[in-house]
Order: C-alpha cells, then sequence, then structure tokens
C-alpha cells in the first residue's frame, strides 16, 4: 500500500513539475508575442519626449487626450463609416454568391460545369498581386476608382469561398433536399430554407474570415482611393502617419483605436475565429 | 418499344396511346432535367460570372500586357519577350527574386519548428492551457497596417528594443539586417496562425499510438520524433506552402516598414510589381513581373495538389 501511494505521488510530482515546464515556456513566448502590444498601449499614454528617452515599462501619467488629439488630427470617423460599409457589403455578397454557387457545384449537374469549376481552382490559385496591376485598369476604365463600388466589388469576389462551401455541402445528403422539393418548395426556398440552416457553420467561418481580410485589407484600397473621403482605415492611418511622421505617441493611439473593434471582435468569437481558421488552412 | 412488337387490330389504338404518354413522359422527364441543369448554372453564375471579369480576365489580360510597352496612357505597342529579357537581365529584378525566396525560407522554417514545439506543448493535456492560443493568435487578427507601425517603432536606432537589451543594431536601415527584421515581424505575427493550424493537426493523431509506444518503453523525445513526427508530415509541409505563398503575396509588410530598402535588400516580388507599375511607369515590365509570380504561385500549387495529396488520403 505504502509503496503505491509513494509511486503516485512521485508521478504526480514528476506530473506537476512538467506541467510547470511547460507553462514557464508558453509564457515566455507569450511574453515576446505581448511585449510589443503592451508597449504600444503604455507608449501610447506617454508624451513624445518621453516615448524614446525614458522607457518605463509602468505608466507613471496616463495621456488620454492622445487619443482625442488623434481622432481630431484625420476624419478617422469617415474612415471608419467606409471601412464598416465595404466589409459588411463585402461579406454579404461574398457569403451568398458562394453559398448559391457552392451549392450549385455540389449538387446539380449541368453542361459545362467542369470547365466553371475549373475558373473557380484556377481563381483560388492566382495571388493577387499577380493581377494587381490589370485589375487597377479595368477598374479604372469601369470609372470606380475612389468608389464604394471599385472597394466592394472586386474585393467580393472569392474562388476559396465558392470552393470551401463546395466542399461542406457534398457531405450533406441529397434526400434533405429531395425531401423538401417533394413538399412543393422552389428550388430558392429549398436553398434559404434547408441549404443555407445546414451549412451554418461553415457559412460563419466564411463570414469571419472575409470580414476580418476586408477590414484589414490594404493594398486594394491604396490601389484605387486617392480621395482622402473614400479612404478606409488602414489607408487612412497612413495618410495620417504621413502627415504626423514624428507625433509617434498619436500614431499609436490611433493605430490602437483601429485594431480595436477586431480585437473585441476577436475576444468575443475567439472560439469560432481560431476554429474558422484551423478549418480553412488560408488566411486572407 | 417491345409492346410494338405485338401488333394486333384491337389493341392498336390503345398502343399509340402508350407511346404517346411514354413520349410525354420521356419528353416531361427531359423537360425537368433541362430544368434542373438550368437552375444549378443559374445558382452557379452570380459567383462564377465576377471571378471571370475580377481575376480571369485580369489574369490574361498580364500575360496580354507583359508583351506590350505601355505607361497607363495611349495604345500599347507590341514588344515581343522584350520585357522579359530586360525582366531577367535587371538586377532588381533578379535580387527581388531572392528577396521572395530569403523571405520564404527565413520565415517558413522558424516558424513552423516553434509552431510545431507549441503545438505539443498545447497537446500536453496541460491544465491551464488553453488561453495561450488566444494570446498566440492575436497578432495574426490585428491589421497589418498596425501590427507594422508597432514594429516600426520598436526597431528604430533609439527604439525599445535596442534599448531595452542594451543594442545598438541598426534593425531597418542595413541591408542584412533588415531583412532579418522583416522576418522577425513575420514569425511574431504568423506564429498563431501557424499553431493554430498546427496544433489541429497534432490533436489528430490517436492517443493510442503514443501512449503504446511509451508502454514500450520509449522516451518523450523518440514518440515525438518516431510517432509524431511522421504522422503530422503533410501538415508541416502544408505549412511550409502556405509560408511560401504568403512570402510570394508579401506587400503591405514590407511596403511600410522598409519600403523595400536599403537598396532594395527587402523589396519581395509584389513591392517591385508595385513598384514597376507606378513609380516608373512601365507596365509591360510590372506585368511581365507579375507572370513570373503567376507562374511561381502555380508551380507551389501544383506541389500542394499532386505531391502533398496522395499522402495525406
Amino acid at each position: 500500500m505504502s509503496t503505491i501511494s509513494f509511486k503516485e505521488q512521485r508521478f504526480s510530482g514528476r506530473k506537476l513539475f512538467t506541467a510547470l515546464c511547460v507553462h514557464l515556456v508558453l509564457i515566455f513566448i507569450g511574453l515576446i508575442v505581448a511585449i510589443p502590444l503592451y508597449w504600444s498601449v503604455i507608449s501610447s499614454l506617454t508624451t513624445n519626449d518621453l516615448l524614446f528617452k525614458d522607457l518605463s515599462w509602468i505608466p507613471t501619467a496616463l495621456h488620454f487626450e492622445n487619443f482625442s488629439n488623434a481622432l481630431q488630427g484625420a476624419p478617422f470617423g469617415r474612415y471608419f463609416i467606409n471601412s464598416l460599409v465595404v466589409a459588411v457589403a463585402v461579406t454579404i455578397i461574398t457569403l451568398l454568391t458562394s453559398a448559391l454557387a457552392g451549392y450549385g457545384f455540389a449538387k446539380f449537374q449541368f453542361p459545362g460545369q467542369k470547365l466553371l469549376f475549373g475558373v473557380v481552382i484556377a481563381a483560388l490559385m492566382i495571388p493577387v498581386p499577380a493581377t494587381m496591376i490589370p485589375s487597377f485598369i479595368l477598374v479604372k476604365q469601369l470609372g470606380w476608382l475612389n468608389s464604394y463600388a471599385g472597394l466592394i466589388i472586386p474585393g467580393a469576389v472569392s474562388g476559396f469561398g465558392i470552393f470551401m462551401i463546395r466542399q461542406f455541402m457534398l457531405s450533406i445528403p441529397d434526400a434533405l433536399f429531395e425531401a423538401a422539393r417533394l413538399d412543393g418548395c422552389n428550388e430558392l426556398q429549398v436553398f434559404w430554407f434547408i441549404v443555407a440552416p445546414l451549412t451554418r457553420a461553415s457559412l460563419v467561418a466564411l463570414a469571419v474570415i472575409t470580414f476580418l481580410g476586408s477590414w484589414n485589407n490594404f493594398i486594394w484600397p491604396l490601389l484605387i482611393v486617392q480621395n482622402p473621403n473614400m479612404m478606409t482605415l488602414p489607408l487612412g492611418l497612413i495618410q495620417f502617419k504621413s502627415e504626423y511622421t514624428v507625433n509617434y505617441t498619436q500614431l499609436l493611439a490611433a493605430s490602437l483605436v483601429i485594431a480595436a473593434p477586431v480585437v473585441i471582435l476577436y475576444l468575443l468569437m475567439r472560439r469560432q475565429i481560431i476554429s474558422s481558421f484551423a478549418s480553412s488552412g488560408v488566411k486572407g | 418499344m417491345a409492346l410494338l412488337a405485338h401488333p394486333g387490330e384491337n389493341s392498336a389504338a390503345p398502343e399509340r396511346e402508350k407511346r404517346t404518354l411514354l413520349l410525354d413522359s420521356t419528353r416531361r422527364s427531359q423537360r425537368l432535367k433541362r430544368r434542373k441543369q438550368l437552375t444549378g448554372l443559374l445558382f452557379v453564375l452570380p459567383g462564377v460570372i465576377p471571378l471571370l471579369i475580377f481575376v480571369i480576365y485580369p489574369t490574361l489580360s498580364a500575360f496580354v500586357l507583359s508583351f506590350t510597352s505601355w505607361q497607363f496612357v495611349g495604345i500599347p505597342t507590341f514588344e515581343g519577350f522584350a520585357n522579359y529579357t530586360s525582366l531577367f537581365s535587371d538586377p532588381q529584378f533578379r535580387q527581388s527574386l531572392v528577396v521572395t525566396l530569403q523571405l520564404a525560407l527565413t520565415t517558413s522554417i522558424p516558424t513552423t519548428l516553434l509552431a510545431f514545439v507549441i503545438a505539443l506543448l498545447l497537446n500536453a493535456k496541460i491544465p491551464g492551457t488553453g488561453w495561450y492560443q488566444t494570446l498566440f493568435f492575436l497578432p495574426s487578427v490585428l491589421p497589418t497596417v498596425v501590427t507594422t507601425i508597432v514594429w516600426s517603432l520598436l526597431y528604430q536606432g533609439n527604439g525599445v528594443i535596442n534599448i531595452s537589451l542594451n543594442l545598438a543594431v541598426p534593425w531597418l536601415t542595413d541591408a542584412h539586417w533588415a531583412l532579418l527584421s522583416v522576418s522577425l515581424m513575420m514569425i511574431w505575427t504568423n506564429l498563431g496562425y501557424f499553431v493554430i493550424i498546427m496544433f489541429a493537426g497534432v490533436r489528430e493523431i490517436p492517443l493510442d499510438y503514443s501512449e503504446a509506444a511509451r508502454i514500450d518503453g520509449a522516451s518523450t523525445l523518440g514518440v515525438v520524433w518516431h510517432i509524431i513526427l511522421p504522422l503530422i508530415r503533410p501538415v508541416l509541409l502544408f505549412v511550409v506552402v502556405i509560408a511560401t505563398t504568403g512570402a510570394l503575396t508579401l506587400f503591405t509588410q514590407t511596403f511600410l516598414l522598409t519600403q523595400g530598402g536599403p537598396a532594395g535588400a527587402t523589396r519581395p516580388l509584389a513591392e517591385l510589381i508595385y513598384d514597376l507599375a507606378f513609380s516608373y511607369l512601365n507596365i509591360g515590365e510590372a506585368t511581365a513581373a507579375s507572370f513570373v509570380l503567376l507562374l511561381l504561385a502555380l508551380l507551389i500549387a501544383y506541389v500542394q495538389f499532386y505531391v502533398l495529396r496522395p499522402k495525406d488520403i
């Protein structure tokens, strides 16, 4: 009896030691991840002449006026609205077209299907920089520079979305749709009442990935927007940076304001977001 | 049709009726089939037509423009392979190819190794490790513009890194250091994403395997080397593929951190394309470089589909 309990104790002691070591390693890496973020938060609350001279990890005075000053330094409200309009529109359009096309490819047979699906796969593999110059020219010819149309419509085109939803729909048995059809549903009703609810999990995953991708997108707005009224937050922030070159604390304050919606969304939906990225295997 | 083989006076009329009925039903089923085909097509088109307009057409147009000389105005003139020959003899382009490859290697290998170790630690079923993943992934969700601004300040000559570690490293102003600086920032940003992918892969491995090996007297390292590593190989390769594709599309980070400098030392292909088009107004060479980038992307896609797939299915 005594030997067994001794063994158990030793075993749990070893386990405790292992757990401690694992935590130490993870905390160390966690600190490396967290320190730049922590530094940017405390630095956004200090003054410019203190920022580089006196590095203090615990702030002594909090200058919240950096935030109000930064927000007055550029039309961030306007940038915010632009970002929100674009990200919401891009997400809705991507979800709708991806769900419809994913369903069409997974559950119907029609002539030219292979060719059209080839288009989806090709679009999935063509990286953005390979097409950015001709896309810019196209949008310019369409007269969409400096417009919501130019920001939204090319941004809502997603071979990835169609592919992802199709893969998911392949796993749904046809019998479910047939039953609804026999009950007199037309195709759009089948789609809306049967297909969409069944695909909800992957639609939410696609929505999260699309929204974050659009909110954080920098290169496309950089290409097609010069008018400050049409700038999104990332582009507006860089505009602000080039105008206030040495005002680092305000630059950090503005950066944090831009990151805030994403951080809040992330903290609220962290499980959902992490599993979305884990299952998709593709990051925007 | 077999019914037709029994002609008879009395049965002629109902026979004809049956035939028309049969024809009618095949016609109806054909009509139904055609309707179903049309429905499928209609479901697919709103997704596919924009792809044709905003991805396929620009790709083809990049290909066509790469054989011309054009400055955004006037009519492009045909130049044959001139853009490609001048591109490949251009030291800037060759440097950019090398930089892209260097960034791919210097970010993918450390990130993959680190993420693998972290995934194993997270998988050790130790209580209280759940929230680390949330922290590690945070930089990946933040706007790239924001993380890059933060790092551009950290890397200043009199910035936090140099001060707190008592260094005087020219992080962004020296060619060799600048490349390392970009890599370090990329590793910091993408580590969490790689951890998530890797952790999902490690969790798939049945526990019995490693426990059986453990009972047979294998050490922890032995289990990792002989059981986990071979099983997770597809995930490892997948992660390397993602990192390489990431280097091909890398733009924002270098554009904001170093503007590709000093002297092009950190200018990846995507940024070179941007510079060729918008600084030099050389659309011909810009689209030729785009096409080279596309070929590299297709090569990676080929590796992903034909080299990785057979092993993991």
